[in-house]
């Protein structure tokens, strides 16, 4: 007997399944999201402990909440919706995070000509060589914790989990002009604080 | 004629490949006479694919096993 593989429930069947009271399909939106809810509130936050206690409160709220679930959206722009505010709420509780920067510091700067400055055009020899070696994540992952929230869940949701501009600005609930220059600006501000970091001024 | 400001700007579409074509026109004529700007541009993009490049965090089993503790716990006492 061969036995057929089952096609995958689409996210829509998950749904109405989670709406009717079935707890495998709560099951299997855990299984599909789990993983990638804690990445994306594991690099908002930048703290085990908010990171567990966000992902712990997306699922419940996923589960208690999916009745009012509209699906307007895509189910995976709720869930990514869900967390991303259970992550900013932590961090907004956090008395300070002293590990962000102002980004205006960290923008280029030109001359009266509107010529870029020297200073900014600099890039270490080798810069790009070094940018491809493993040891950089470490390195990289703290130029990210210094970007404000604002920045930062623009930048991890675009630039690290690769959603589109349209998700990203729904997600959070701004426009996309706003999310395109957010991102634009957290680059900006990513490639002058490596540049930091490597001269050791950070 | 943009100066190395306007296309500062214009950096992150251009690498993302939403700039429509006359606008991309001016910026790569400018590329082609501002080395500042074109060394800029690489250094940016490099950025970019390294961080695209970050393996994502993984759940560590620990995590895994607290959520679903926690979700049986807080479900249960929803449902009695």
């Amino acid at each position: 007997v061969i036995l057929q593989a089952e096609a995958p429930l689409s996210d829509a069947e998950l749904v109405a399944g989670l709406k009717a009271g079935s707890d495998g399909a709560f099951e299997e939106i855990l299984r599909r999201y789990e993983s990638k809810v804690y990445g994306l509130v594991r690099s908002l936050t930048r703290d085990d402990g908010d990171a567990q206690d966000a992902l712990q409160e997306t699922f419940l709220s996923i589960y208690r909440n999916i009745g009012g679930f509209r699906e307007q959206s895509t189910l995976s722009t709720w869930i990514y919706r869900i967390a991303t505010n259970a992550a900013l709420m932590r961090l907004r509780r956090r008395r300070k995070d002293e590990r962000t920067v102002p980004i205006e510091d960290y923008l280029p700067k030109f001359e009266e000509t509107g010529r870029l400055s020297a200073e900014t055009a600099a890039w270490p020899p080798g810069g790009d060589e070094l940018l491809l070696r493993k040891e950089i994540a470490a390195q990289l992952r703290e130029a990210i914790a210094a970007l404000t929230p604002a920045y930062r869940s623009v930048f991890v949701l675009r630039e690290q989990e690769g959603l589109s501009t349209d998700e990203v600005a729904a997600i959070l609930g701004v426009s996309v002009p706003t999310v395109k220059a957010r991102l634009h600006r957290a680059r900006l501000f990513l490639r002058e604080r490596l540049k930091e970091i490597w001269r050791g001024t950070a | 004629m943009k100066t190395c400001r306007d296309i500062v700007d214009l950096l992150s579409d251009y690498i993302d490949g939403q700039l429509d074509p006359a606008t991309r026109g001016e910026f790569e004529v400018h590329m082609k006479d501002c080395r500042g700007c074109l060394d800029f541009l690489a250094s940016l993009r490099s950025t970019c694919s390294a961080v695209r490049a970050l393996t994502c965090n993984d759940i560590p089993a620990g995590v895994h096993r607290a959520l679903r503790t926690f979700l049986d716990r807080e479900i249960r006492r929803d449902q009695s």
